[in-house]
């Protein structure tokens, strides 16, 4: 647990550098810009206690949102995502539940497994950032067109990170 | 009291999140006067230093085409050189400084930062208050308008980029001086609306928009683009222009500062007239 602390701390980080100065350059087709960093929220521990969960998440949000000029929004979207999490980690759960000293990765419950988890969870965050940022339902379809391409570009970025970086 | 506690124990979750929650809206609607606070002052000058050696970087790598268009920008003021031109008229009044006095004021400034795929796009300049920049200024290139100054820090300055859904210009045909606000709509980074006009003014594809000059922060007569597509709807026409700054390449601009900007605003003010 004493080395997790630390270890999550470096990760926030990196994830929030690479975020703001590498992939929010990045503009696929002029629309599709992967949102990366939220894999923190993704890989905490099982046994994370909702307080933690929830306060690191919004600091995670209010952390992107001071680099790229937009007050709340990605704070919010990363809230209701982390909100969402125990929910969808129920619904996925093996027969036996969740052994411990797993962690949510590929590596312990398989590719099917965490392409739904991530999915859902990925899925729930753009619709609430892409929503938050439009803040009104006029051009519903348009935005969630941008909800879909995104989310389907920050999936392929988080499941492959599961073969490259998170290994075990 | 004590059972207020254990019930918030209890449920510390959802209570916790809707706690957040309503933080984060908090947020999001004191965004227009948030972002003067210290902190993000301080947060947008670290990331103004990253970013400029990351343009420093970039603007390496595109130095022939940035000469290329520096040769094309010399050649222009090169043909409006005096002794290239012949003078015809020779009964011209002669003009002294005591007629004319400068009204706006000029600041090169470089681009370190700039987006274009979001709803409110800003721009970060390399140039701040030490170089005479302040809030409200307008941001021009060599081939239109670009943006207005938002917030400045010492060194650096932030540009709400056309391509924001807060910005808004009054904008003119350059042909007949009909005017009207011009706006983005979030959709497409080539392409601003015109609104306003009425349905029995002319307009035709091709048509030049300029500045009109009435908002006291461009002046008058600065491309902003040309109508691309129109049609009405009904009293009023629906107008696209094509910007003619192109916001997906830029990286030199000039900051213009009115200098009766205050004068303007003190007289409008005085007579009620907002």
């Amino acid at each position: 647990m004493i080395n997790k602390i630390p270890r999550n701390i470096i990760r926030f980080a990196l994830l929030a550098l690479i975020q703001v100065f590498v992939l929010n350059n990045i503009r696929l087709g002029g629309y599709i810009n992967p949102q990366f960093y939220i894999i923190f929220i993704l890989l905490l521990p099982f046994e994370t206690p909702g307080w933690v969960l929830l306060t690191v998440s919004l600091l995670l949000g209010i952390t992107i949102d001071l680099f790229t000029f937009t007050y709340g929004f990605h704070a919010l979207s990363c809230l209701i995502m982390a909100f969402a999490r125990p929910f969808i980690l129920d619904i996925f759960a093996p027969r036996d539940g969740y052994e411990k000293g797993t962690l949510p990765r590929v590596y312990y419950y398989g590719f099917n497994w965490f392409l739904k988890y991530a999915v859902v969870l990925i899925f729930i965050h753009h619709v609430s950032l892409f929503y938050i940022e439009m803040y009104r339902f006029t051009e519903f379809f348009r935005t969630f067109l941008k909800v879909l391409m995104s989310t389907s570009v920050s999936t392929i970025f988080i499941v492959a990170s599961q073969y490259l970086v998170f290994r075990k | 009291m004590r059972s207020l506690l254990r019930f918030i124990i209890k449920h510390l979750f959802p209570i916790l999140f809707v706690v957040y929650a309503l933080f984060s809206l908090f947020l999001i609607h004191q965004y227009n006067n948030y972002h003067r606070s210290y902190f993000v002052n301080l947060v947008h000058t670290t990331q103004g230093v990253i970013s400029e050696r990351l343009a420093n970087i970039d603007n390496y790598l595109s130095l022939k085409q940035e000469n290329e268009r520096l040769i094309q920008e010399n050649l222009q003021y090169r043909n409006q050189l005096k002794k290239n031109w012949n003078k015809q008229d020779f009964e011209q009044i002669t003009i002294n400084d005591t007629i004319y006095e400068q009204r706006y004021k000029y600041i090169e400034a470089g681009v370190i930062n700039n987006s274009i795929d979001k709803n409110h796009n800003y721009i970060t300049l390399d140039k701040g208050e030490r170089h005479g920049i302040k809030p409200d200024m307008a941001v021009i290139s060599e081939k239109g308008i670009v943006g207005i100054t938002k917030t400045t820090s010492g060194n650096y300055s932030t540009v709400i980029s056309l391509l924001n859904l807060n910005f808004r210009v009054s904008g003119k045909f350059k042909k007949n001086e009909y005017f009207g606000p011009v706006t983005w709509n979030g959709r497409n980074p080539d392409i601003m609306l015109l609104n306003e006009i009425l349905h029995h003014v002319p307009v035709q594809k091709g048509d030049t928009i300029v500045t009109s000059g009435f908002s006291n922060i461009f002046p008058a007569g600065i491309m902003i683009g040309v109508v691309d597509k129109y049609e009405i709807k009904g009293n009023f026409y629906k107008i696209e222009i094509d910007i003619s700054a192109n916001l997906r390449n830029i990286s030199q601009v000039y900051v213009v500062e009115n200098l009766y900007k205050n004068e303007i605003e003190q007289l409008q003010q005085e007579s009620g007239n907002e």
